[in-house]
């Protein structure tokens, strides 16, 4: 539904106002250095653990991290070589974007990750459909939400949540591994609230 | 009153009228019956009253309906508040001129100035006129003719200042006992030669030191050229060019991350060892028909092809790993919905 939008290279001249906040230097398309590299890869590899490898390494093609405007967007060689040729201050987005780098150097992963990191989920969640409303908007989500999780799922371990459906609905971290879970409290939280699609329609102005 | 007070200037009573003072020496000649308080108070009703006789014969004058006088100067010297201030530490000029005895002269303030033949102070606000305000100057006979003499003058004048400058800096840290500054871009180190790689950067700052930053500068004969002293300079990989090379890189970094979580769920092993030390003899276990009755019960498969083949956008085979673990079933059915 949403997806459209990011899969292709945007650019935009009306950004202006938001590009002048930034310094020059943040602007440059670059791929990542080791480290921010290694940050990236290590968020990562909670939700989909050592799956990292079949980001990199597509049949279909070439696909590599860029950072742009302090946000990691993953995109093909192609959609690289195309973004390219788009003056700096006018491009907002190509590829997918992962994340972003806070100013405190700490990076995010966004929602627009979840097509990508679905599929490799190491730790899955399912949710009930008054829980899955819940999550939509933002909130944790509390044991008796939660309809099944994988086992062996650690304590504060990275999940993806799904609907009853196996739609995936966004990122959370297990408040409790899944044997703690069985002998808890109904109403205590399981899952904490990370990212959410329902920010595709609540933060639709800041996400790229 | 007043025949008091003569007796009592009789008997040795000391008056310093500067001081505004009147002392008696004598002691005191007290017996059991007297009255220690009413004694003290005549007495010292009389010498206030002696003190003020001596006042009023002063002599007084009128000035805006007040009465007022001039007095004496103190003759009872009373001890200093502060201690006396410790002398200066003499500079090194000072301590020269002791060693030879040279005495300093004063200068007289006003000195005759010949061209509007008149007295002038010698420095400040219409001071007589110096060689600085020469509007013409001798050029000497073995110049080449290049150089200005005025601006050669100014400029050792301007050395002049800074030399007395740098001289009244070192008797102040003479005075405080601190290490005297040493000249140069070097940093000071203590009985140490500066290493070769200090000298020749010294050298370099020196050299570019200049308003051209160094374009200008002559090399000395020999010398190296000009190294550039910037720092290192940040590089970024190439945005476009050896994608496959990145690749690799990139497998390299995801595979030094995945490669380092521990194999072993710790949390996973307790939880065996505590079922398995808990577990009770086959004899006393419940029978139930869905198995779900204990802890350690029969497990809920979930995964069975369920999450297989979900992967969207073509992204390869998630067949491995997530899609074929097992998915538990997280709550009791008690309240499930």
């Amino acid at each position: 539904m949403m997806r459209a939008a990011h899969s292709a290279v945007t650019s935009a001249s009306f950004n202006i106002k938001f590009c002048c906040l930034c310094g020059l230097f943040q602007l440059i398309m670059r791929p990542l250095t080791e480290a921010e590299t290694k940050q990236v890869f290590e968020k990562l590899s909670k939700y989909v653990g050592s799956n990292i490898q079949r980001l990199i390494d597509r049949p279909d093609g070439v696909y590599c991290f860029r950072l742009h405007n302090d946000r990691v967007f993953y995109a093909s060689e192609y959609h690289v070589k195309q973004a390219s040729v788009i003056s700096r201050e006018n491009l907002v987005s190509f590829g997918t974007c992962f994340g972003k780098f806070t100013k405190s150097g700490t990076f995010r992963l966004h929602i627009t990750a979840l097509d990508y990191l679905a599929p490799y989920a190491t730790y899955r969640v399912l949710l009930k459909p008054n829980a899955e409303q819940q999550f939509l908007y933002g909130h944790n989500i509390a044991v008796s939400g939660m309809h099944r999780i994988t086992d062996s799922t650690p304590k504060y371990a990275g999940v993806v949540l799904f609907s009853m459906g196996e739609v995936p609905l966004g990122f959370g971290v297990a408040a409790k591994s899944s044997l703690e879970i069985r002998n808890t409290d109904p109403i205590a939280t399981g899952i904490f609230h990370q990212a959410d699609v329902g920010e595709y329609i609540r933060g639709e102005q800041t996400l790229i | 009153m007043a025949a008091a007070a003569a007796t009592a200037e009789q008997h040795g009573v000391e008056v310093d009228l500067g001081n505004l003072l009147a002392c008696d020496p004598r002691p005191l000649t007290l017996t059991a019956s007297d009255d220690v308080e009413a004694l003290i108070q005549t007495e010292m009703t009389e010498l206030a009253q002696l003190l003020l006789d001596k006042v009023w014969a002063l002599p007084l004058e009128r000035i805006e309906d007040a009465v007022v006088t001039t007095l004496p100067k103190p003759t009872t010297f009373l001890p200093r508040e502060k201690p006396i201030p410790k002398a200066k530490p003499m500079t090194k000029w000072e301590k020269y001129a002791k060693e030879k005895g040279i005495t300093k002269t004063k200068q007289s303030r006003m000195v005759w100035d010949q061209t509007t033949r008149e007295w002038k102070p010698r420095w400040g606000y219409k001071k007589a006129a110096t060689e600085d305000d020469d509007w013409v100057t001798e050029v000497p006979k073995d110049s080449d003719g290049r150089n200005d003499p005025f601006t050669e003058k100014a400029k050792a004048k301007k050395e002049r200042i800074a030399k007395n400058e740098l001289q009244r800096l070192k008797n102040v840290a003479r005075a405080h006992k601190t290490k005297i500054p040493t000249g140069g871009i070097l940093p000071h180190t203590e009985g140490k030669t500066s290493s070769k790689s200090q000298v020749s950067q010294a050298a370099s700052f020196a050299r570019t030191a200049t308003a051209s930053v160094g374009k200008f500068t002559e090399a000395l004969p020999k010398e190296a050229p000009l190294t550039k002293n910037q720092g290192k300079k940040r590089k970024f990989e190439s945005n476009l060019d050896n994608f496959q090379a990145e690749k690799s890189r990139l497998l390299g970094i995801a595979d030094g991350i995945t490669s380092k979580k521990p194999r072993v769920d710790e949390e996973r092993a307790l939880g065996r060892i505590k079922q398995r030390s808990a577990k009770p003899k086959k004899s006393d276990r419940p029978q139930r028909e869905d198995g779900r009755g204990a802890p350690g019960g029969k497990r809920t498969s979930f995964g069975g092809g369920k999450f297989a083949g979900k992967g969207g956008k073509g992204l390869g085979k998630p067949s491995k790993g997530p899609a074929n673990q097992k998915i538990r079933k997280p709550v009791k059915s008690s309240y499930r919905g």
